[in-house]
């Protein structure tokens, strides 16, 4: 596991390379997209076993934070969708220069997946394979799920909470919506969240998708057929899956932090 | 905030643990310090909510270089591969990354900022190391008396019917309620089946016992003496404490059981009613790096006026070779 910084000095963006067990060659290549906030910190464990798993079947994986996360350069204020798709390319020339060019997939959970979604039709050379697990395909819906995990978090972390906070998202779901868990959500970025809707289908995909949600999932279903009527010769699959991983969750012992059936299934699908 | 610079640094036993340094820019002056930064919980380096990024380029662009890594086990850190207690690994790790970090920086007093666990392991550290000139703990140990924990029952019961939030966050509360909603919801009725039993589903709250692990028991007799060795070092203690436990804290009840300690009068105090445990808030989080900063660069000052260079750490271990790995970033 090799952790270092990469991109022009202006942007400089923080990976950690996963090259092949054993040091042979590597036979292919993944890059893993983080979600946003407070989910990637959440998943962070999560994507490290499943590098290294890859790793270990021979496969060269990198992970990394975009620009104004984790420990990439840059603040929170600039979050930005558009800056993190360029960010998902820059990774994966830079995995593919470490790898020398094999076939490289991609892997993105939540809101890393419209990052991705975004990222593909730009990517050179051509991404290999997509999948997105739970993808946030309806933004408004997102960001209402952002805000009641933030009064939550608040509720729990007050001895005695102010009910205002939870009235404030009763009336306005989005009425939190310019911060999520710690994280800033700068007005842009804002938008380009509100822009997502399940009846939008992403633009024309070079390789193809395989979407991982919950059955109950309407919203990525809804999305899926979006897709499938916009770009009819698109390779796109819908798989079932449930797991018991709390997005917002805090990585405490009360819900699993890495949930094995999650990991497996994850390194089935891109192994 | 002046410009500062970012880079991996791989160190320890085989370089297995993974740190982020953080220096100031060249033209920013050196306060003559350096910050470590530690994990809460499981989190990885970068904080809960990313704070430690933000803390140690806040630090840094003040002249106050930070080191901020994952403990073995945490984060991009591998797992220990020998035979060593939690704790002894733990310590093991944190006196590593000072010399990392002297190392590194050429710097030999240190600050140590922790928040929750991070905390616990910051007064570890600084009692074992005494190149450790300051030691900020956010929600560390809590000693509060009766009174103060009936107090807070009182202000929730209180509550507890005109406060919607107050009542969802309780368990109980939370099962009937949503039985009676959902009458017919097998899971609602399990959970209430559950608590008649005495058994609930679920846990009440985020448990972080299993931090806990290998720990002896630690009381308020513990803490002030080990407060007591830092005053009588010359180590700056600062403790602070979130609105989680009680909306109020009159003559530092948190730490009630400690009255009558000349420790208690000796330490700096900082109680903050609208500062949650987990720094949720952005605002918070601004106003409590703010008291960081303002804080460090007041150790910085004292140290300036002190002559006396501490020694390299109390077991007299010299510091390891560097092992950097410049990678640096502008931030």
């Amino acid at each position: 596991m090799n952790p270092f910084y990469f991109g022009p000095p202006a942007h400089r963006l923080f990976g950690v390379f996963h090259p092949p067990a054993a040091g042979g060659p590597a036979r292919a290549g993944v890059v893993l997209s983080p979600p946003f906030g407070h989910e990637a910190i959440r998943v962070h464990r999560f994507y490290r076993l499943l590098a290294d798993r890859l790793a270990r079947q021979g496969i060269g994986v990198l992970r990394f934070d975009y620009y104004g996360t984790g420990d990439s350069g840059g603040l929170d204020d600039d979050a930005d969708l558009a800056v993190w798709a360029s960010d998902l390319c820059e990774a994966h020339r830079e995995l593919q220069r470490r790898i020398g060019g094999l076939p490289t997939s991609w892997f993105a959970a939540r809101l890393g997946a419209a990052v991705a979604l975004a990222a593909a039709p730009q990517s050179f050379p051509r991404v290999h394979r997509m999948l997105v697990w739970d993808p946030v395909v309806d933004g408004s819906a997102y960001l209402a799920e952002l805000g009641v995990a933030q009064v939550d978090e608040l509720d729990l972390a007050h001895c005695i909470p102010d009910p205002a906070w939870r009235r404030a998202i009763e009336r306005d779901p989005q009425a939190l919506s310019t911060e999520s868990l710690g994280f800033s959500i700068p007005p842009r970025l804002r938008e380009q969240i509100l822009a997502l809707q399940p009846s939008v289908a992403a633009p024309a995909l070079p390789c193809p998708l395989v979407v991982v949600a919950r059955e109950d999932d309407a919203a990525s279903r809804q999305w899926c057929a979006a897709m499938g009527a916009a770009h009819p010769n698109a390779v796109l699959s819908r798989q079932a899956f449930e797991h018991s991983l709390i997005w917002t969750s805090n990585p405490f012992a009360n819900n699993e932090v890495a949930p094995a059936s999650a990991l497996q299934y994850m390194l089935n699908e891109l192994s | 905030m002046s410009t500062v610079e970012e880079s991996v640094v791989s160190f320890g036993p085989d370089q297995t643990l993974v740190g982020i340094l953080t220096t100031p820019s060249a033209d920013t002056p050196h306060a003559g310090i350096g910050c470590l930064l530690l994990n809460t919980g499981v989190n990885h380096r970068i904080g809960p909510r990313r704070v430690n990024v933000k803390a140690a380029r806040r630090l840094a662009g003040s002249g106050i270089p930070c080191l901020r890594f994952d403990m073995t086990g945490i984060g991009d850190s591998k797992a220990s591969s020998g035979r060593e207690d939690y704790r002894q690994q733990q310590l093991a790790d944190m006196r590593a990354a000072l010399d990392q970090f002297q190392a590194s920086t050429g710097l030999s007093r240190f600050v140590i900022f922790g928040v929750c666990t991070g905390a616990a392991n910051a007064l570890t550290l600084a009692l074992a190391d005494a190149r450790v000139v300051g030691v900020l703990m956010f929600d560390g140990h809590i000693f509060p008396d009766k009174l103060m924990r009936l107090e807070r029952k009182v202000r929730r019961w209180l509550a507890f019917p005109f406060n919607a939030s107050l009542r969802r966050t309780y368990g109980p509360w939370r099962d009937w309620t949503g039985w009676l909603r959902s009458p017919t919801d097998a899971n609602a009725r399990a959970r209430v089946v559950a608590r008649l039993r005495g058994r609930p589903l679920a846990p009440e709250s985020e448990s972080t016992e299993i931090f806990a692990a290998g720990a002896q028991r630690y009381g308020a007799g513990d803490f002030a003496r080990d407060l007591q060795t830092l005053l009588d070092r010359g180590v700056d203690v600062y403790i602070m404490h979130s609105a989680m436990l009680n909306i109020v804290d009159r003559n530092r009840n948190l730490l009630a059981q400690l009255r009558g300690q000349p420790c208690l009068e000796r330490v700096r105090y900082r109680f903050w009613p609208d500062v949650d445990h987990t720094l949720t808030l952005l605002d918070a989080q601004r106003r409590l790096l703010q008291a960081l900063e303002q804080w460090a660069l007041e150790v910085s000052t004292a140290q300036r006026a002190s002559p006396a260079s501490p020694a390299r750490g109390q077991a007299g271990e010299p510091a390891r070779k560097p092992g950097i790995k410049p990678n640096c970033v502008s931030a």
